[in-house]
C-alpha cells in the first residue's frame, strides 16, 4: 500500500552547526510512527522539510505519493495539504482569539471542513467556545489543535512535540485519540517526541534521529519485545559482546550493561548472564550513548 | 483566495474593538483640546488621526499575532498558497483601514453639530473636506504600509519592525519634500483644476492621485511581497 509521507535522501543546512544529512523515512498507513530523539536533534527541522515549510538542498518528499516540497505547484500543495492534520507542541492560535472563533480561523480554509464533528469534539473535550486562547492551559490548547486536526478529514496527523509538558491523564487522552484515529487502516500518525513512553504504549514504529541523521527505523515490538539489556561483568561482556552482532555496551563502575538486539537469544545461550527487556528509553539511550562493540 | 480572506478577517475582526477604542480615545481628545481652545478651524483633525493611524496599526497587529506562538508556520500549513496569504493581508488591511476611515470621517460630521451646539461654531471644514481629509489621510498611511510590508514577509516581526521605522522616516521625509519643495506638482495639480480652483476639485484630485499612487505601490508591493514570502522558510 502506498505510504502517506515519504522521505528520501532529505539534506538541508539549517546553520553552520546543523544540518539534516540523508534523512530517509516513510509512514504507512495504519501506523502510529514514533520518531524520538534529543533536544535539537532534528526532530522539528525534518517536519519541517517533510511538510514543504523549508526548501531542500537535495532529496525529495512524497506526501500521499505525490512530490510535494517546497517547490511544489500551489494547487497541488493545497490539495495536499488538506489531507494533513497538524498538532505543534504549544497551542499556535492567534492570543486575542476564543475557541468558538477558531472554526472561522482555519475551519475556512479546509474545504473537507466538518462543523459537526468540530462542534462534538470541542463539546467532548470540555473547551468552552467563549474561552480566549491565552486563558487555555497547556492540555486545553493541545486538545482545541487536535479538534481541528481531526475535523477534516484528515488522513495524516502530524504531531510535533505535542506531549510534552502535558499530565499523565491529558497524555493518556491524546494516545486513545491517536489509537482510534489510525484504527481503521487507512490513515496514520507521526508523532514526534522525546517522551518514549508515549511511544511504548502507541508507536507500531520508532524512528530516531540524532544530529540531523537517523540513527534507527525499527518496529516498536524490536526494541520492546525483542531487544534487551544483558546486566553484565567485565568479563562476560565481553564474551558477551564478541558472540552477538549489534550489541552496544554502557560500562559502569562494577559492570557492564549490554544491549543486545534478542534478549531470549542471550538468555538461552548465556544463562548466566541476567537479560530484561528493553524500553524505548534504553534503546534510544545505548544507541545515541552507548558504545559500540 | 476566499478561503484565505475569511480566516485573515477571523483574526481582523478580533482586532477591531481595541482600535476603534484607541481611535475613539483620540478622537475625543482632539476634540476636547479643540473645544477648551475654542478652536473651529481643525474640525477633520479627529477623523485624519483615525484614518492615519488605522492602517499601521492593523499591519502590526497581524504581523505580531503572525509571530505569536508559531501561527504563521501553522498557518502556511493549513491548505491556503503563500500567494493568497498574502493577498488577503493586503486586501484585508486595505478594507479594514476603508471602514476606519469612514467610521471617523462619520464621527467627525456627527461632531459638527454637537460642536456648534455648544458654541464652537464650524467654520472651516465642511461635511466634504472632512471626508476627502480622511482619504487622503488614509491613502498615505495605507501607502507608508505598503513600503514596508514587504520587509515582515520577508524578516521576523522584531527585525521588520526595526528596519520598518527607517522606511517610514525616508517615506515622511520624502512626502515633505514633495509637498514643500517640489513645486511642478502643485503647479501641474493647479494647471488641472484652473485658476481659482474650487476647493472640492483640488480635493478630488488630491484623493485620486493619492488614490492612484497606493493602488500602484499596493500592487508592487504585494508582488514583492509574495515574491519574498514564497522562498521564506517557515
Amino acid at each position: 500500500m502506498q505510504n502517506l509521507l515519504e522521505l528520501k535522501g532529505v539534506s538541508r543546512r539549517v546553520s553552520g552547526r546543523f544540518s539534516l544529512r540523508d534523512v530517509t523515512l516513510a509512514v504507512e498507513p495504519g501506523q502510529i510512527v514514533g520518531f524520538v530523539g534529543a533536544n535539537g536533534a532534528g526532530k522539528t527541522t525534518t517536519i519541517r522539510a517533510a511538510l514543504g515549510l523549508i526548501k531542500l538542498d537535495a532529496g525529495e518528499v512524497h506526501l500521499f505519493g505525490q512530490h510535494c516540497g517546497a517547490d511544489a505547484p500551489d494547487e497541488l500543495q493545497r490539495h495536499l495539504r488538506s489531507r494533513v492534520g497538524l498538532v505543534l507542541d504549544t497551542c499556535p492560535f492567534p492570543s486575542t482569539l476564543k475557541v468558538g472563533q477558531i472554526e472561522a480561523l482555519v475551519g475556512s480554509a479546509y474545504p473537507t471542513w466538518d462543523r459537526e464533528t468540530f462542534a462534538g469534539f470541542i463539546n467532548r473535550f470540555g473547551l468552552d467556545p467563549k474561552t480566549k486562547v491565552k486563558d487555555l492551559s497547556r492540555g486545553m490548547g493541545m486538545k482545541l489543535q487536535l479538534a481541528c486536526a481531526l475535523s477534516h478529514n484528515a488522513k495524516l496527523l502530524v504531531l510535533d512535540e505535542a506531549t510534552a509538558g502535558l499530565d499523565p491523564m491529558a497524555r493518556e487522552e491524546l494516545l486513545d485519540e491517536l489509537l482510534a484515529f489510525v484504527a481503521d487502516g487507512q490513515r496514520s500518525v507521526l508523532l514526534s517526541s522525546h517522551i518514549t513512553s508515549d511511544l511504548d504504549r502507541a508507536a507500531d514504529r520508532v524512528i530516531c534521529i540524532d544530529n540531523g541523521s537517523i540513527v534507527f527505523d525499527l518496529p516498536r515490538e524490536d526494541i520492546t519485545d525483542r531487544a534487551g539489556i544483558a546486566h553484565c561483568t567485565q568479563a562476560q561482556a565481553a564474551e558477551l559482546m564478541a558472540c552477538v552482532e549489534g550489541t552496544r555496551a554502557a560500562r559502569h563502575a562494577y559492570s557492564v550493561d549490554v544491549l543486545v538486539p534478542n534478549h531470549r537469544e542471550v538468555l538461552e545461550a548465556f544463562p548466566e548472564i541476567p537479560c530484561d527487556r528493553a524500553t524505548i528509553d534504553d534503546y534510544l539511550r545505548f544507541m545515541l550513548k552507548g558504545a559500540l562493540k | 483566495m476566499k478561503r484565505a480572506i475569511m480566516s485573515e478577517l477571523a483574526i481582523v475582526r478580533t482586532l477591531v474593538p481595541s482600535i476603534a477604542g484607541v481611535g475613539l480615545f483620540i478622537f475625543v481628545v482632539l476634540t476636547a483640546v479643540r473645544a477648551s481652545n475654542g478652536d473651529s478651524d481643525m474640525s477633520a483633525a479627529g477623523a485624519f488621526a483615525i484614518s492615519a493611524m488605522s492602517p499601521i496599526m492593523a499591519m502590526t497587529s497581524l504581523a505580531g499575532l503572525d509571530n505569536q506562538n508559531g501561527w504563521e508556520r501553522y498557518r502556511a500549513m493549513l491548505p491556503i498558497s503563500r500567494k493568497d496569504i498574502v493577498s488577503a493581508r493586503y486586501l484585508c488591511i486595505t478594507i479594514f483601514s476603508v471602514i476606519m476611515a469612514c467610521a471617523g470621517a462619520l464621527l467627525s460630521i456627527v461632531a459638527i453639530p454637537i460642536l456648534n451646539s455648544v458654541g464652537i461654531l464650524s467654520t472651516g471644514e465642511t461635511v466634504f473636506e472632512t471626508a476627502v481629509a480622511s482619504a487622503i489621510s488614509m491613502l498615505f498611511s495605507l501607502m507608508a504600509v505598503f513600503l514596508v510590508l514587504p520587509l515582515f514577509f520577508r524578516f521576523e516581526h522584531m527585525k521588520a519592525q526595526r528596519l520598518s521605522v527607517g522606511l517610514y522616516a525616508l517615506y515622511m521625509c520624502l512626502i515633505m519634500v514633495t509637498l514643500n519643495s517640489f513645486n511642478p506638482i502643485s503647479n501641474q495639480l493647479m494647471s488641472i483644476a484652473g485658476t481659482n480652483p474650487d476647493p472640492s476639485v483640488l480635493g478630488f484630485l488630491c484623493a485620486g492621485i493619492a488614490a492612484l499612487a497606493t493602488v500602484v505601490l499596493g500592487a508592487v508591493s504585494c508582488a514583492i511581497s509574495t515574491k519574498v514570502y514564497r522562498v521564506r522558510d517557515l
